[in-house]
């Protein structure tokens, strides 16, 4: 039994932390004293899921490395489809003491589903913290769907169908970026809850094909077959990679997840924080994780994280009439 | 596996496991009694505290928590017709109409005994289902959703003998208060009204918080007096009798587990599904139903039996693939993930011991708190006799506590307000207020499952007919129908159906 600080100031001080996102925007923070008091980490998840879990972790392992001993508070905002809580991160004062994750390309979905004002690229970017599973075709193993080339077959005679999360769900917007490229007339069955709830519904039958991150199609095996890799090489026999489709952009579908603050945060708060992820990124609880999770950490630099956001961002509005 | 099950118990055996499934036992307890605050709030709230737990300590913990939390539920639905998780508010129908005879401990000691013994039936169902607990996930995708959604509505319509009319009427209500939110199957947004709160939908446990504990106290402030009618008996009788009563009607405790594990099997139908299946099953089996909703014992054995033993029923979805049974669930396996445990079809295979450990905490904790509860009965059944007076404002106070407490949103607070005035209202007309909650949670069901079913067979009705297990439920369900009114038109009314509330 251990009980540490950090794990009982979290239990504790929850309640108390939904105040201290909407305080006005301080002076003179981000200076020589930051950070002088516990750091508000927003965690756009309910308690409990995969996403939630890696983001205590990092920021339990960033605490070590801040200038001064405070607590990387977690703090969950689970409405609106994780919304909520990107809009609490955005209109947050600008002071360095609340970060939060995001999880990209979800919140420029969510922000065109709900014609947000705003612009989440406009956020401070810290840091990336994982680089997603590129994604793959599967179809069940009982499937008469043997290769691509059945699947693109079968496409040319009716829609075929997927299973994926809703239109808001970046599984969605994955398949629908990957089918219109690879020429398949898709038929999205939507709505289902997560990763593992649509991977099985493909395995039992409800669709034909389901586009799904490789490391949660690999955790089916009995169930499902991939017959295509969206990444820019396979290794796995008889499976063409995105390059051998004669579509390499497909391989940046892969989502990221990255820590952000306030637009406005001062440079030397970012710095401070990407110095403390950095550090976050090579604890030994974080990277163990990880493996086991299919995740691969990887902290970036706050230009580059920009950029990749940016990235993710142009190629969500080059959807255009996908939707 | 006869060890790893054994060895499963011994590992809760040492004084760190034992203190821990105590404290689960006791917030279990204590979240229960906390008008619609359910198992899910109370795990989230001590999930950072699992951080720093060995994973032994951290299951006993979350069993403690899964296994106590009905009976503490079950107490206020009993006593003050206010359920303490959305599921116990089918223990209400029968429940608080003994309480108000004064037969407050014959319905707790019932309600005690029969959560024990669904737990322990529960758990012994899932260890028989282990082996075939993927095919049975398998066989049930959209289309059996939807089937299953309406078997539920038409229940719900059956437990308001002689107020079809009403029920439907509230029925429909509850369904449109259902599809308020954004609808991630189509993408569209309904009576969302650029609001970010109602983006996310109606949650259940606020309308509970509203529909029963805030209408309840308005309307015990409005009526006076005490929950028990002045006639009744004022001697605390009948704990042992009720006790005694799982056993003596053990046929409902047997279908209520059976039909709890069935739907803990299926991810997303919930507790209060298998209560309402387990109590409207049991009432048409009976010789007299229309005894149900003025104090049938029966009533209240069915719906408790069913909901420790969904609780079992839950761990299988996880077991199989890694889909969380339900919303405690999910953040239990954010607990076991959290200690390096990938839940999924390898987790029999690498930490079958877990898995063990798990279910005996809450097999444990559903048999130690019901003893508990029985043990608190007498002078917590005292409550029935204070003057509403005195009690409203505490009970309004906690449930306004509770409704902020479930994720830390204010707007929870005002939307429970306006269910209260509603379930006010409903109450002065003799509304039926379970027929709304469950269309609430169904209707959502329903309509997810009914868009992916026309998704999947390129908008093709014969779905529904063309896969087994969809069509038997659809037989099943006109089969009872018939069979329920033959027997309606052959049977004479005992008397005037209560209008349940």
């Amino acid at each position: 039994m251990r009980i540490t600080r950090r794990a009982a100031a979290s239990a504790l001080a929850l309640p108390f932390m939904a105040a201290s996102c909407q305080r006005g925007p301080a002076a003179s923070e981000g200076g020589a004293s930051y950070p002088a008091r516990d750091i508000t980490f927003i965690i756009p998840v309910a308690a409990g899921g995969g996403f939630d879990i890696l983001s205590r972790f990092i920021g339990n392992a960033m605490e070590p490395d801040l200038p001064r001993r405070v607590n990387v508070v977690p703090f969950n905002v689970a409405s609106g489809g994780g919304g909520k809580g990107a809009n609490m991160l955005y209109r947050a004062a600008p002071d360095g003491y609340t970060v939060g994750i995001v999880n990209i390309p979800g919140i420029f979905v969510l922000q065109r589903i709900r014609r947000l004002p705003y612009d989440f690229s406009d956020l401070a970017w810290i840091g990336t913290v994982t680089l997603g599973n590129g994604y793959g075709i599967a179809v069940r193993s009982k499937s008469s769907i043997r290769t691509f080339d059945d699947l693109v077959a079968l496409s040319r005679r009716r829609p075929v169908t997927f299973a994926a999360t809703g239109p808001e769900g970046s599984s969605h917007l994955a398949t629908k970026i990957a089918t219109r490229a690879l020429g398949i007339r898709a038929r999205i069955v939507s709505g289902y809850r997560s990763s593992t709830d649509y991977s099985v519904g493909a395995m039992r039958g409800d669709t034909d094909a389901v586009i799904a991150a490789l490391g949660t199609l690999d955790r089916l095996p009995d169930g499902l077959r991939v017959i295509a890799s969206l990444e820019a090489t396979s290794d796995r026999p008889g499976v063409p990679s995105a390059v051998d489709l004669g579509h390499p952009e497909l391989a940046d579908l892969k989502g990221l997840r990255a820590v952000a603050a306030p637009p406005g945060t001062p440079p030397e708060a970012v710095a401070v924080l990407n110095h403390a992820l950095t550090a976050a990124g090579r604890d030994r609880t974080v990277r163990v994780w990880a493996e086991q999770n299919d995740s691969i950490v990887e902290i970036r630099s706050p230009e580059e994280t920009a950029a990749l956001v940016r990235n993710r961002r142009d190629m969500m509005a080059n959807l255009g009439d996908v939707d | 596996m006869l060890n790893d099950w054994i060895e499963g118990f011994m590992s809760l055996l040492g004084w760190e496991e034992v203190f821990f499934l105590c404290v689960g036992m006791a917030v279990g307890l204590a979240m229960g009694v906390l008008p619609g605050v359910g198992g899910s709030t109370a795990l989230i709230l001590l999930m950072p505290i699992t951080l720093a737990l060995e994973p032994s300590e951290a299951l006993a913990l979350a069993g403690g928590l899964f296994g106590s939390n009905t009976i503490g539920g079950a107490i206020t639905a009993i006593l003050l017709n206010t359920p303490g998780t959305t599921s116990n508010a089918i223990t209400c129908l029968d429940g608080y109409p003994l309480a108000q005879q004064g037969k407050a401990g014959y319905a707790i000691g019932a309600a005690a005994s029969s959560n024990a013994l669904g737990g322990l039936l529960g758990m012994v169902s899932v260890l028989v289902l282990i082996p075939i607990s993927s095919s049975m996930i398998l066989a049930f995708g959209p289309p059996e959703f939807f089937a299953l959604a309406v078997v539920g509505l038409v229940f719900v319509a059956l437990t308001a003998r002689g107020n079809l009319v009403r029920a439907l009427i509230m029925t429909c209500a509850g369904a449109a208060v259902g599809t308020i939110g954004y609808s991630d199957v189509t993408g569209a947004e309904r009576y969302v009204f650029g609001s970010e709160y109602l983006w996310e939908g109606m949650k259940l446990p606020v309308i509970v918080i509203g529909l029963y504990a805030l209408a309840e106290m308005a309307h015990l402030t409005v009526k006076g007096g005490t929950v028990a009618k002045a006639d009744a008996p004022r001697a605390m009788t009948g704990l042992w009798d009720g006790i005694m009563a799982s056993f003596k009607y053990w046929g409902a405790v047997v279908r209520g587990s059976i039909i709890g594990t069935i739907v803990g099997v299926l991810p997303g139908i919930g507790g209060a599904v298998a209560a309402l299946l387990s109590y409207t099953s049991t009432q048409q089996a009976d010789k007299d139903p229309s005894s149900y909703g003025k104090g049938n014992v029966k009533g209240v054995i069915a719906p408790e039996a069913a909901m420790t033993a969904k609780d079992g029923g839950m761990l299988i979805p996880t077991l199989a693939f890694g889909i969380p049974g339900g919303a405690e669930m999910a953040i239990f396996m954010g607990i076991l993930v959290l200690h390096g445990i990938q839940p999924g079809p390898l987790m029999l295979l690498n930490h079958s011991v877990e898995i063990y450990s798990l279910a005996w905490a809450i097999t444990a904790s559903c048999v130690l708190t019901s003893i508990v509860g029985i043990a608190i009965a007498r002078p917590i059944a005292s409550l029935a006799r204070v003057n509403v007076q005195l009690l409203a404002p505490i009970i309004t106070a906690i449930a306004v506590i509770g409704a902020y407490a479930i994720d830390l949103e204010i707007m929870n607070v005002v939307v429970a307000a306006a269910f209260g005035l509603f379930g006010y209202l409903l109450i002065k007309h003799k509304m039926q207020r379970i027929s709304f909650l469950i269309a609430v949670l169904l209707g959502n069901i329903a309509e997810r499952n009914f868009h992916q079913s026309m998704m999947m067979s390129h908008d093709g009705p014969l779905i529904f007919l063309t896969r087994p297990v969809c069509l038997t439920i659809i037989l099943a369900l006109i089969a009872a129908v018939v069979l329920m009114n033959l027997r309606g038109l052959r049977a004479p009314r005992a008397g005037k159906p209560a209008a349940v509330s």
